[in-house]
């Protein structure tokens, strides 16, 4: 599903040069759910960030889907994300100007569906969160929690293939981080590939694989 | 999509009142000086009755009398030298001549009435089309016969006659006895050809044809038969002037009449207070064309970059939006396009009010006694050009900030909002 050959990379300012990843190889398989652990700044959102084709590696080769991406050309990779990836960010990351169910449309929006298709996909995917009642409301108006699972149906609307999530219960409580882990955990079961960075070892040790990263580095 | 751009370009706006309210403002206000600036101009200039001629039109505004040791006139001529000089003209098809208003009085029980009265030929009221509300107008017959007779505006009516009947009643101006054959519809101050309140044949004042000397109250409109005839009747009347015997001209040396329209006239004078008249350069009435084209541009142009600068700086504060938007699989191109949707709309909502403040503003001073019988009106041939500059201004100021914007990052935008 996930396939990733030396990738390493290197960000260069005119004084610095850091290593944020270092040679990594790495498979993730059709459905697996993977967790990335390791102190801060080793380098786990990066290596998310280039799983999710946000960022280009500088050295290295991402297949994503068995598809090998050779041109980052924006158009290309805009439409990569589109079909095959979904985000779930540790600040939620919610636009605050729209309605929870208008948050949820935006990846459809980039496919071009009907407006009425959009609105039901949006509403069923609420309902998969347990957010059905609360489609009008604006994301300032919802807990932390409520937030993270708006945020997890924007990422699953569009049915991808693979679910990145970066810290996903960081910004939570224990108890609503563990009402995101069980989304995640039935996503997972129903078919969809997770990849998630925490810190989190109890969070971690629920998945089925864990990846550690030590400076750019991963250890095993 | 069309409809989501729509919708979040509202809830921002809503959200950002004083940007919304900053950017409306300058885009109104441009808006509205503008057409207001138009409607004046075009008012002054533009083919407005009774100067329904005006692409036709030339007129004789002043003499020009120098002499070598410095001494200079310029003013109106005296209606014998216009008289002599003008009446035949190759390419012509009418020639008026016309003093222009002078401040005269009447009393009505025993209340002075204030009154501009101009002296006019046959040929004035058949040059301008005027809105005969009751009675007629002069006409050569009154000119030959040097009848006492006028024609009045319609507020000169009301002040004078009240609800009462006009047509054949009297009135003392000026120590005359005019009677009134007929009642135009009022003219605004600011159309200098055809503007007055009363209007008498110029015959019936006394000693005002025979009057010797160059110089007098008078001037001369002509009438081409064609557009094209304008530049040769333009240059038929300098020839005319140029052999002119200028004796009884006191002194003077040099006699110098241009026949030219009345925007050109005021360009040229425009020019000479400003010191500008440059010799061999292109005419005054093309510079100043030019002046008002880049003052217009530069007018626009603020709100342009005011809608710049507010937008450029909003991006940062939307970063995690352009993040959010990249990471769902918005293309930097579908981004520049919302980006581009926003300003259109707030251009266009802008615009739109403009049109109605300008609206009310024309109806303002029409009301007003600022300007003497204005009847301003919405000029939508200027209003639709400014309206459009508007929209290319939009699409212009937007084009930065969205491409600005589209560049960025999507992880680099993410982290901004995260931060």
């Amino acid at each position: 599903m996930i396939r990733l050959e030396q990738v390493s990379k290197v960000y260069r300012t005119d004084r610095v040069e850091t290593q944020a990843l270092d040679r990594i190889d790495l498979t993730i398989g059709a459905g697996d759910m993977v967790s990335i652990m390791g102190p801060s700044g080793c380098g786990k959102s990066t290596l998310l960030s280039i799983m999710g084709l946000l960022d280009a590696p500088s050295e290295g080769r991402v297949a994503i889907d068995g598809q090998t991406i050779e041109r980052y050309e924006d158009k290309h990779l805009a439409a990569m994300r589109n079909r095959t990836l979904g985000f779930v960010f540790q600040s939620f990351h919610l636009i605050p100007d729209l309605s929870v169910v208008d948050n949820v449309e935006i990846p459809l929006l980039y496919r071009r569906m009907p407006s009425k298709q959009r609105r039901l996909k949006a509403q069923e995917a609420l309902e998969r969160v347990g957010l059905a009642s609360r489609l009008h409301h604006f994301p300032s108006q919802l807990s932390g929690g409520q937030q993270q699972r708006v945020a997890i149906a924007r990422a699953v609307v569009g049915e991808p293939r693979v679910l990145l999530a970066d810290e996903p219960t960081g910004n939570l409580d224990s108890h609503m981080g563990e009402e995101v882990m069980s989304i995640l955990e039935e996503l997972n079961a129903r078919g969809t590939t997770v990849v998630m960075v925490t810190h989190d070892a109890r969070m971690a040790e629920r998945t089925g694989r864990i990846l550690r990263l030590f400076d750019g580095r991963q250890i095993h | 999509m069309l409809r989501h751009y729509f919708l979040i370009s509202a809830k921002v706006f809503a959200r950002r009142p004083f940007f919304t309210f900053v950017s409306l403002f300058g885009i109104c206000l441009t808006l509205v000086v503008l057409t207001l600036v138009a409607a004046f101009l075009d008012h002054t200039f533009g083919a407005v009755a009774p100067e329904v001629h005006t692409d036709r039109m030339l007129g004789v505004f002043a003499v020009v009398l120098e002499s070598e040791d410095g001494r200079h006139y310029q003013g109106e001529a005296s209606y014998r030298l216009l008289d002599r000089e003008l009446r035949e003209l190759d390419g012509a098809e009418l020639v008026s001549l016309a003093s222009v208003p002078q401040s005269a009085a009447t009393f009505v029980d025993g209340r002075k009435v204030p009154l501009r009265v101009r002296h006019v030929d046959g040929a004035f009221f058949q040059l301008l089309e005027f809105q005969v509300l009751e009675g007629r107008t002069l006409t050569d017959e009154d000119h030959v016969r040097a009848e006492p007779v006028a024609v009045i505006n319609l507020e000169t009516r009301r002040r004078l006659f009240g609800d009462g009947p006009a047509i054949d009643q009297s009135f003392d101006v000026d120590n005359q006895r005019l009677r009134v054959v007929g009642v135009v519809a009022n003219v605004p101050s600011f159309r200098p050809i055809s503007s007055s309140d009363v209007w008498a044949p110029v015959t019936s004042a006394p000693g005002e044809v025979d009057r010797r000397g160059l110089t007098g109250r008078f001037q001369a409109f002509i009438l081409a038969r064609t557009r094209q005839d304008l530049g040769p009747v333009a240059e038929d009347v300098e020839a005319r002037f140029a052999s002119v015997d200028i004796s009884e001209a006191d002194g003077y040396d040099r006699l110098e009449v241009r026949a030219e329209t009345l925007f050109a006239a005021v360009c040229r004078r425009l020019m000479e207070i400003l010191d500008e008249d440059e010799e061999g350069g292109p005419p005054p009435a093309e510079r100043v064309r030019l002046i008002l084209a880049v003052g217009a541009l530069l007018f626009m142009a603020l709100p342009a970059l005011n809608l710049v600068n507010l937008n450029v700086s909003r991006i940062l504060e939307r970063a995690p939006e352009i993040g959010v938007r990249k990471s769902f699989g918005a293309s930097s191109r579908a981004l520049a396009l919302q980006f581009l949707v926003e300003n259109l709309m707030l251009t266009v909502v802008g615009g739109l009010l403009g049109f109605v403040l300008a609206a009310l503003c024309l109806e303002a001073v029409s009301g007003s006694a600022v300007v003497s019988y204005a009847e301003l009106s919405m000029n939508f041939r200027i209003f639709g050009w400014g309206l459009g500059l508007a929209v290319v201004f939009g699409l212009v100021s937007g084009v930065y900030p969205a491409w600005k914007m589209s560049r960025l990052h999507p992880k680099m935008a993410l982290e901004e909002g995260a931060s």
